[in-house]
């Protein structure tokens, strides 16, 4: 398989944030994982990509286990993420926010003697018109609006040349022209990428557009799982999201 | 733009000029002052260094700065050595005491960054103080000649201006290398960071060592034109100094920390001879910087310079 996390648990004091959480991943699929405010759903990501420690169980990623490891470990080998609450350089231009992505996934950290502005400039370029902020390069990635930070966001994540791809609510904040243009530009870099994606989303049409497969996370256990028809047609996330039977 | 580039060309010239001309044409006590300044700023650019680049606030540069004066003040009177190998190891003397202090603070930020490395710089202090036999204690190593090169105002001061643009270029590569970007990114998220693979710890504890390494220079230099050192040196209060440059300059600006340490010395040297209060004169500059130029002179002229420019425009 190519990502797995098996019984996974974390508690933050008495909350079980994650409770025996078993999900997998195929290579190529983009897969969701939903479920309603306060499931554990970013606290899941952060588990996976090493933000935070695991109380108990593994994740298992190309046959290697890496519970446990650092977040630049698990970046290393193929992991990288994108934020649900904006989370970029700020004083850095938008240019310079994908060049230190870009230095660093060359491994480049400890060169202290290239002129940093002229190595890759072609990729960094091509990484910017591939999100759309070409045209914004110089400008600082604090004074991005909203919708381009995260695209900001998912440039940095994609930089990382990552093998799997974990998107943190993409479009969270967005109006809904936004949301249509940044899924668009999501699923083209996917396609060309060829990466894995694991997908968080509150927006239900977003995640049935897109998604190869879902997960169903509540109160941090997995309550259901399967193609978008089955999830469609489940009674239980029915329930979940609208509180009742249809 | 162009008239300002050309200004800038000018101003640069002139100051080039007299640079270069320096003992010629400054009186002694003048040229001693600007050899003061010259060091003064390369201990303070080793201070924004890790302050500009990697966003760590170090209150513990006087550890760094005394360690190489006392190395090059201990190897010249106690072991036989050259000059110039003296003056090539006692900053790694700086260096090293830099990596074992980078181990210990490099997890931690702001706040604690800047107490933790005050600290360490007060242990330096009170360990030369308590070591009479190798230190001198309280009254320091004094008496210290150079030979050759290093003999005479005219030699110090061209061999220091000759040490500070080395100094100074060579810091300037690093900071615009990608080591000296991974920094920038540190200093902007160093959570976002370590998702994008960056070694965080590692490098800013690279950046002390590059940091004391280059503070080390500056106090190896300091010995050189004032024949000794001192447990002054140590002390915290030489560690503001550097910062107080720095915050007087403009942080986040490399020529910042030159343009403050000939604010700084000159206004001491001339506000002394008028008056005694000259620490609070400083404080209430001090003030007025942060109030009114929140980015330091640096910061201050290029606002200024850039309005111009679009005064000029529309």
């Amino acid at each position: 398989m190519f990502f797995q996390v098996a019984n996974l648990e974390k508690s933050f004091g008495g909350l079980k944030a994650t409770d025996n959480v078993s999900l997998h991943i195929k290579q190529g699929d983009i897969c969701a994982l939903i479920g309603p405010n306060g499931a554990g759903k970013t606290t899941l990501f952060n588990l996976i990509t090493g933000a935070i420690k695991p109380d108990a169980g593994k994740v298992i990623f190309q046959g290697e286990d890496i519970t446990g490891k650092t977040a630049r470990e698990i970046t290393r080998k193929g992991i990288a993420r994108s934020f649900q609450i904006v989370n970029v350089f700020p004083m850095l231009t938008v240019y310079e926010n994908i060049m230190v992505a870009v230095l660093s996934q060359k491994r480049m950290g400890f060169n202290f003697f290239h002129p940093a502005k002229k190595i890759a400039r072609e990729e960094i370029i091509s990484h910017l018109v591939n999100i759309g902020l070409a045209t914004q390069a110089d400008m600082l990635a604090g004074q991005l609006s909203h919708g381009n930070q995260k695209r900001l966001e998912v440039g940095i994540a994609l930089a990382m040349k990552p093998t799997l791809l974990a998107l943190d609510e993409p479009t969270s904040g967005m109006s809904v022209e936004e949301k249509g243009e940044i899924l668009e530009t999501i699923k083209k870099l996917i396609k060309m990428t060829g990466c894995t994606v694991l997908l968080c989303e509150h927006d239900m049409n977003v995640i049935f557009e897109v998604s190869d497969y879902i997960w169903v996370l509540q109160n941090g256990r997995i309550v259901a799982n399967g193609t978008v028809s089955d999830i469609k047609s489940n009674e239980l996330v029915h329930r979940i999201y609208l509180g009742g039977k249809r | 733009m162009r008239g300002k580039r050309s200004f800038v060309w000018a101003v640069g010239c002139i100051i080039a000029i007299f640079l270069i001309g320096g003992p010629f044409i400054l009186p002694n006590f003048w040229t001693w002052v600007v050899i003061e300044i010259m060091v003064m700023s390369l201990a303070a650019m080793s201070v924004n260094f890790l302050l500009g680049y990697a966003g760590c606030l170090s209150f513990g540069h006087s550890a760094f700065y005394a360690a190489a004066a006392y190395a090059t003040a201990i190897m010249m009177t106690k072991t036989g050595m050259n000059q110039y190998q003296v003056l090539l190891l006692a900053p790694l003397t700086a260096a090293i005491l830099g990596a074992v202090i980078g181990l210990l603070v490099s997890r931690l930020y702001a706040f604690y960054y800047a107490i933790m490395t005050c600290a360490f710089a007060m242990i330096v202090w009170s360990i030369i103080r308590r070591l009479p036999g190798l230190t001198g204690g309280d009254t320091g190593i004094v008496g210290i000649q150079f030979t050759g090169l290093l003999n005479g105002m005219t030699n110090i001061y061209y061999f220091t201006l000759a040490v500070i643009i080395l100094c100074g270029l060579i810091l300037w590569v690093i900071g615009n290398s990608p080591l000296g970007w991974s920094l920038r990114a540190i200093r902007e998220n160093p959570d976002r960071s370590a998702f994008i693979s960056i070694d965080v710890i590692k490098q800013r504890c690279l950046a002390l060592v590059i940091s004391s390494f280059f503070c080390g220079v500056a106090g190896s230099l300091h010995v050189v034109y004032s024949f000794g050192a001192f447990p002054e040196l140590a002390f915290w209060t030489k560690s503001g100094d550097f910062v107080t440059i720095c915050i007087l300059g403009g942080i986040n600006s490399f020529l910042g920390p030159i343009v403050g340490s000939v604010a700084l010395i000159l206004l001491e040297t001339m506000i002394t001879s008028v008056t005694l209060y000259w620490p609070m004169v400083l404080g209430i500059i001090i003030c007025a910087v942060v109030f009114f130029m929140p980015e330091g002179i640096m910061g201050f002229v290029k606002k200024f310079g850039w309005e111009k420019v679009n005064e000029q425009k529309s």
